[in-house]
């Protein structure tokens, strides 16, 4: 769609203190428009420190990123697309799948608090926010490691607000709009956000790895329910959905015992 | 051999790791040297072993150093050459790696050599890396982990396919930290 490599036009850059978080988005670079806001963050990492909690918004990507190779695509002004970057060295390198499930129950969270309550807002495996059985929201997380430990993150969070129609191949894509069927303030979403990424993050600190596994799985779209799944050689199966390891591989009970499958190697249906 | 099946074989070289291909067949002998046989000699390793790739015709090339705890391969058949000269994991000359050091992955997931599939990678074999230098990629459940070297030295074995799965603890880099 965007062969062309978009210069990018610095409206504003500011650093806004008026934010009453915790700590997260204390430093905000608000963008009209970049190609990735995660390779922005990432960028400013490479040069210097940027203090933690600093986000990058931009109003519209032109390179959003999705999993590798894919894209994230959200409308121009309607939705969230920013960038957190944190530093999670308290994380060992093999739990960091912990830090997904807190910034999707970050994101659960404040999804919930914008819609009625008899709305249920759950986590898809792995990190995907849903509701109903649409997807609301999606993030991206890239870390940086030396040993054993993590050492710096930009969390990319993708979180459809007010954008009412979406494209053919996004027909399971939602927004909160759709669902509370009002416009919302994105502004207001956004400063959510930071209170519950910080509560997240505060909790994946403060209370370990087994506190967010806990919240994680009681959000778990499907989980202790039979699902079926299919497997890269086009076979189906159905299993119970018992948990998810310390790698943040699904687990499944099937008569013949339990299994676990990575992301790509199975797709629910 | 004709012309042409000489600059197809040059070609293929080229795009390998190899140091050096003899072929032997008859009277008929050829040596091909890459510019990684002109590094490994520049930085006075060990005579660069030329790698067990050949023809079924090649008899005996001029010992090849080999430890001794692994005999040369049989010569394989001619089918092999063209995968051992693509195949993307890079092999160095055959000499002692009890001095090299392995990086190894940090956790369960997919090692991938390029920030991005149209990019290069971030080292190849014969790279000189700095302590903190970005060596690959590791994606685990749409988590992108930059894992950063812990060692300097020189880049002497990429030991694991790209986009291929890893277990923890698994050798990613064999480092000659000399």
């Amino acid at each position: 769609m965007f062969n062309v490599q978009i210069s990018i036009k610095v409206r504003k850059l500011t650093a806004l203190n008026l934010l009453n978080t915790l700590f997260i988005g204390n430093v905000v670079s608000r963008f009209d428009r970049l190609p990735s806001t995660n390779d922005y963050a990432w960028h400013l990492l490479e040069q210097r420190r940027p203090p933690e909690g600093m986000v990058v918004v931009a109003d519209y990507q032109t390179a959003g990123k999705g999993q590798r190779g894919n894209r994230w695509e959200a409308a121009a002004g309607l939705n969230l697309t920013l960038s957190i970057v944190l530093y999670p060295d308290f994380l060992a390198a093999r739990r960091a799948f912990a830090l997904s499930q807190a910034m999707a129950l970050a994101v659960r969270d404040v999804v919930a608090w914008h819609l009625p309550g008899h709305q249920l807002v759950q986590v898809k495996w792995p990190n995907d926010v849903i509701v109903g059985r649409k997807k609301v929201a999606g993030l991206l997380i890239q870390n940086s490691l030396s040993g054993d430990y993590l050492q710096a993150s930009v969390v990319g969070i993708g979180l459809n607000i007010n954008q009412r129609h979406f494209p053919p191949h996004l027909a399971k894509a939602t927004s909160l709009a759709c669902v509370a069927e009002s416009e919302l303030d994105r502004e207001e979403v956004m400063c959510d956000l930071f209170k519950t990424v910080a509560c997240r993050y505060g909790q994946l600190k403060q209370q370990g790895t087994a506190a967010v596994q806990r919240d994680y799985l009681a959000a778990l779209y499907g989980y202790q329910q039979i699902v079926c799944f299919r497997k890269k050689d086009g076979t189906t199966f159905t299993g119970v959905v018992a948990g998810i390891d310390e790698s943040g591989q699904l687990l499944v009970d099937r008569p013949k015992g339990r299994a676990r499958f990575g992301l790509k190697e199975v797709e629910w249906i | 051999m004709t012309f042409k099946e000489i600059q197809e074989l040059i070609k293929q070289l080229n795009r390998s790791k190899l140091a050096e291909f003899r072929l032997k067949d008859g009277e008929f002998e050829l040596t091909i040297r890459t510019e990684h046989y002109y590094k490994y000699k520049a930085k006075g390793a060990s005579a660069p072993s030329p790698m067990p790739a050949a023809s079924p015709a090649v008899m005996p090339v001029p010992a090849p150093v080999v430890p001794a705890s692994t005999p040369a391969p049989a010569a394989p058949p001619a089918t092999n050459e063209d995968k051992q000269a693509t195949s993307s994991v890079e092999q160095p000359a055959e000499e002692d790696s009890s001095r090299y050091v392995a990086i190894r992955s940090p956790m369960v997931g997919t090692f991938y050599r390029a920030p991005a599939p149209d990019k290069p990678p971030f080292v190849k074999v014969g790279d000189r890396i700095e302590v903190g230098q970005v060596v690959c990629i590791i994606e685990a459940m749409k988590l992108f982990n930059e894992i950063e070297s812990e060692v300097a030295g020189t880049i002497v074995k990429v030991c694991v396919e790209d986009a291929s799965p890893v277990e923890y603890d698994q050798v990613l880099f064999l480092v000659d930290p000399a």
